[in-house]
């Protein structure tokens, strides 16, 4: 069976906008919570998100002359993280063309902007507005605009795919890269996740579906995974990327190889929309076949890196799963939380928590959760509070359960 | 060892009707269903002919607890599963829910004007002006929870999951037609490499809305013939020896199946012919077909001159002139229903495969806006 590794990364999110600084501060418990900037939360009930805080737009202009036009955040905070990860992973331009794509991406949101712009609230004058408004206006952009732009500047020939899976969209996208490398229908891919709902439609949708904590007075302490005090998540905005290939075509380049992806499970939860089934047997199953899928069995597993919302029900769903399937073992796996300090990145958590998967086998340390004071007593494993521990071992496994019960789970492997 | 993937079930609505029976029956007579929408009077788009859904959709879908959480293209899809379902005899607990795989195409975000409306209604200040502040204040308060469901795009995908039981791989893809043959090929990938028993695949789509229309006015596809509409469609599809072994009826084998990216097409159409040549070449070389044993061909075209020439000129090349003008153009019969018009495609053809007595290999093409192509050979079982 073809092994597959990853070989490029690039992140940006709100603790790091570039793969040295993301693995630095996640492995110092570093939160990337605070007040929102982006628009005017005044009115707002929730005032607090991930932000990220450096994007850098000049760099963006130079590499895709277009980009002016594109006032969809996500795609620069993906397109960002696709510069770095393909610069990262060596690959030549030929190459790159090469590449096949698959990105888990966010809603394509109104643009509030377009809404500002009506002058009244009748069908005929909002219709006027906007179809009148030259091309400024485009009510929405469609979710293939990233990959168009990547494709237009790399002149690639590869598959694309794009899919909205919600938080599963991007451990989906990876989950699919590997097995298309794996099945032999691609050799190289170019796979991961963008989102940022940290618009004003975003906050005050999910905000509206109970999802997100109204405790904007504890700012970056807002976000509690598996904690007894833990009332919803936090939204935060990022993107990760990662090439992935095929073990001899990395090693017949003497690329650096970050680690290497060795299963990936994935199943419905077929349940309720809004709710994840309460003993997580979706969950338990998509962990299972990823295990299976990696040929080992649940005691090599060393780390998990759970979804961890934060919210009253993912966190108790979630804990149960783990401990169905590792049994007694579960309480002797170290478990962390990225959006401890990150927040929800909704499609882009997936890839950005794969890349804080990759952090203990690169540099032995396990990021931790932070915000964890006092465990609720349904959540009783050993969740890495506050400080980042010591990692032996070679086995991850990363955890992304999807709003609707799409479950995506991914183990990387240690590359010796 | 590689397993043959077979249609065992066809489920579909569209402009043309529901049930594939009466849709083959209305497309083959040429019936043009194309109508001007009621709810577009007093719209600059009054006068365009669509491509919409006027048949009750399944009961299963109209009597669903689910249905509150439905935007249109969930509707759609959710409605077209439960037909395929019926249509294939499948009793699906004789599968393990883990094994079956569930492959899903649709659209862009599938918002209404009334979804919105109340927003706006009450961000708007003294001055009739949009107000940021009245938005958190008001604005956001007045959507309906349930609302947000309807704009996730994965939700066709969970509505069906959890109104059918369906627990296993899974990948819905957007935004196009070319994405929703991806789903497809999902599907019989799965099937071929024995990660499922059983696969449901198809797609949905609308873009009969005012707000789906404005965005294709301003995006600048509303040109040509191209009729825009509405519909779902769903296939089921099993490995042949299982199929077999229940003695379900067969529509047809799907025995190759190709795909290629067009990097010039952006959001738009494409006048470049060679990813339609590269996908179509991809099936028939799996399929082990050459152009001369095809009997048949659906095509992709839609109406808009770019794209339809590309095809046409690939068709013409690869094929004979006569089966360039014997071929079948769904998508100007129906409209184009976008993300669920390759598995319509796919189910006419599969049925006309079953209606027929003589041998058939059929090419189906999905091609139209975004930058994927598909193709796919169905042959008589």
């Amino acid at each position: 069976m073809r092994r597959i590794v990853i070989t490029g990364l690039g992140i940006v999110s709100p603790i790091g906008a570039n793969k040295k600084e993301f693995f630095r501060n996640a492995s110092d418990g570093v939160s990337g919570i605070g007040k929102l900037s982006l628009f005017d939360t005044s009115t707002f009930d929730v005032k607090i998100g991930g932000e990220v805080k450096k994007l850098d737009l000049d760099a963006l202009k130079r590499s895709y002359p277009g980009i002016g036009r594109v006032r969809d955040r996500k795609a620069l905070l993906g397109l960002q993280a696709v510069e770095e990860a393909l610069g990262d992973s060596g690959l030549d331009v030929g190459m790159i063309s090469k590449l096949g794509i698959h990105l888990g991406i966010g809603l394509e949101v109104f643009h509030s902007e377009d809404l500002i712009t009506c002058k009244g609230i009748k069908i005929s004058q909002i219709c006027r507005t906007w179809l009148d408004s030259g091309k400024s206006i485009h009510i929405q952009s469609p979710l293939d605009t990233t990959a168009n732009m990547i494709i237009n500047r790399y002149d690639c020939h590869g598959p694309i795919y794009i899919n909205c899976s919600a938080c599963a969209a991007s451990a989906q996208a990876i989950g699919h890269s590997f097995r298309l490398i794996r099945s032999g229908r691609a050799n190289l891919m170019l796979a991961g996740g963008l989102d940022s709902m940290l618009n004003p439609l975003g906050v005050g949708g999910f905000s509206m579906l109970g999802a997100l904590t109204l405790k904007n007075e504890l700012g970056s302490k807002a976000c509690r995974p598996f904690d007894i005090s833990r009332d919803g998540t936090v939204l935060g905005e990022g993107a990760a990327m990662f090439v992935i290939e095929e073990l001899g075509s990395a090693k017949s380049r003497e690329a650096k190889i970050y680690a290497e992806v060795a299963g990936f499970g994935s199943t419905l939860d077929a349940y309720k929309v809004s709710d994840p089934e309460p003993e997580g047997e979706g969950a338990f199953w998509a962990i299972k076949n990823a295990i299976k899928d990696a040929g080992i069995t649940p005691d090599e597993i060393n780390y998990i890196n759970a979804h961890g919302t934060g919210t009253p029900k993912n966190d108790i769903t979630e804990t149960r799963a783990i401990k169905r399937l590792f049994g007694k073992q579960a309480y002797k796996i170290p478990v962390s939380a990225t959006k401890s300090m990150v927040g929800h990145l909704i499609a882009a958590s997936g890839a950005v928590e794969l890349a804080a998967s990759i952090i203990p086998l690169k540099t032995g340390l396990i990021p931790p959760t932070i915000n964890l004071e006092r465990s609720d007593p349904e959540c009783d494993l050993d969740y890495v509070p506050d400080k980042h521990r010591e990692f032996k071992g070679d086995y991850v496994l990363s955890n992304s359960f999807g709003f609707g019960g799409q479950n995506a789970c991914i183990i990387l492997k240690r590359y010796l | 060892m590689a397993r043959d993937a077979v249609i065992t079930g066809i489920g579909a609505t569209c402009s043309l009707g529901r049930i594939i029976k009466n849709i083959y029956r209305g497309f083959k007579s040429g019936k043009n269903s194309h109508k001007l929408s009621p709810g577009l009077v007093n719209t600059p788009f009054a006068d365009l002919a669509l491509g919409l859904v006027t048949e009750p959709l399944a009961p299963e879908c109209e009597e669903s607890k689910l249905r509150k959480f439905m935007s249109r293209d969930s509707e759609l899809v959710f409605s077209a599963c439960a037909d395929a379902l019926k249509d294939s005899g499948l009793d699906i607990k004789v599968y393990n829910p883990y094994r079956i795989g569930l492959f899903v195409g649709s659209g862009l975000a599938s918002g209404e004007m009334n979804d919105i409306l109340p927003i706006l209604k009450n961000s708007i200040d003294k001055n009739n002006r949009f107000s940021m502040k009245l938005l958190g204040q008001k604005g956001i308060k007045s959507i309906n929870p349930i609302q947000t469901f309807k704009i996730l795009n994965n939700m066709p995908l969970c509505l069906i999951s959890i109104g059918f039981g369906i627990k296993g791989p899974n990948l819905i893809l957007n935004p196009w037609e070319g994405q929703a043959a991806q789903a497809i090929i999902e599907g019989l990938e799965a099937i071929r490499n024995n990660e499922v028993d059983c696969a449901l695949v198809g797609g949905g789509d609308t873009k009969v809305s005012l707000l789906s229309l404005i965005f294709l006015n301003k995006a600048g596809l509303l040109t040509g013939k191209m009729t825009p509409g509405e519909g779902g469609s769903f296939l089921v599809l099993e490995s042949e020896e299982k199929a077999r072994r229940r003695k379900a009826r067969i529509y047809a084998r799907i025995k190759g199946w190709g795909t290629a990216t067009d990097n010039q097409a952006g959001w738009g159409y494409s006048r470049n012919s060679e990813p339609v040549y590269d996908s179509i070449n991809q099936a028939m070389k799996m399929s082990k077909i050459t152009p001369d044993k095809t009997t048949g061909i659906y095509s992709g075209f839609d109406g808009n001159t770019a794209g339809d020439k590309a095809e046409h000129s690939v068709i013409k090349n690869m094929f004979k002139a006569k089966t360039v003008d014997s071929a079948k153009h769904p998508k100007m019969s129906a409209g184009n229903t976008f993300a669920a018009a390759p598995a319509l495609s796919i189910g006419l053809a599969s049925y006309s495969i079953k209606e027929r007595q003589a041998r058939q290999n059929i090419l189906v093409n999905a091609t139209g806006i975004g930058s994927i192509r598909a193709s796919f050979i169905l042959e008589t079982v």
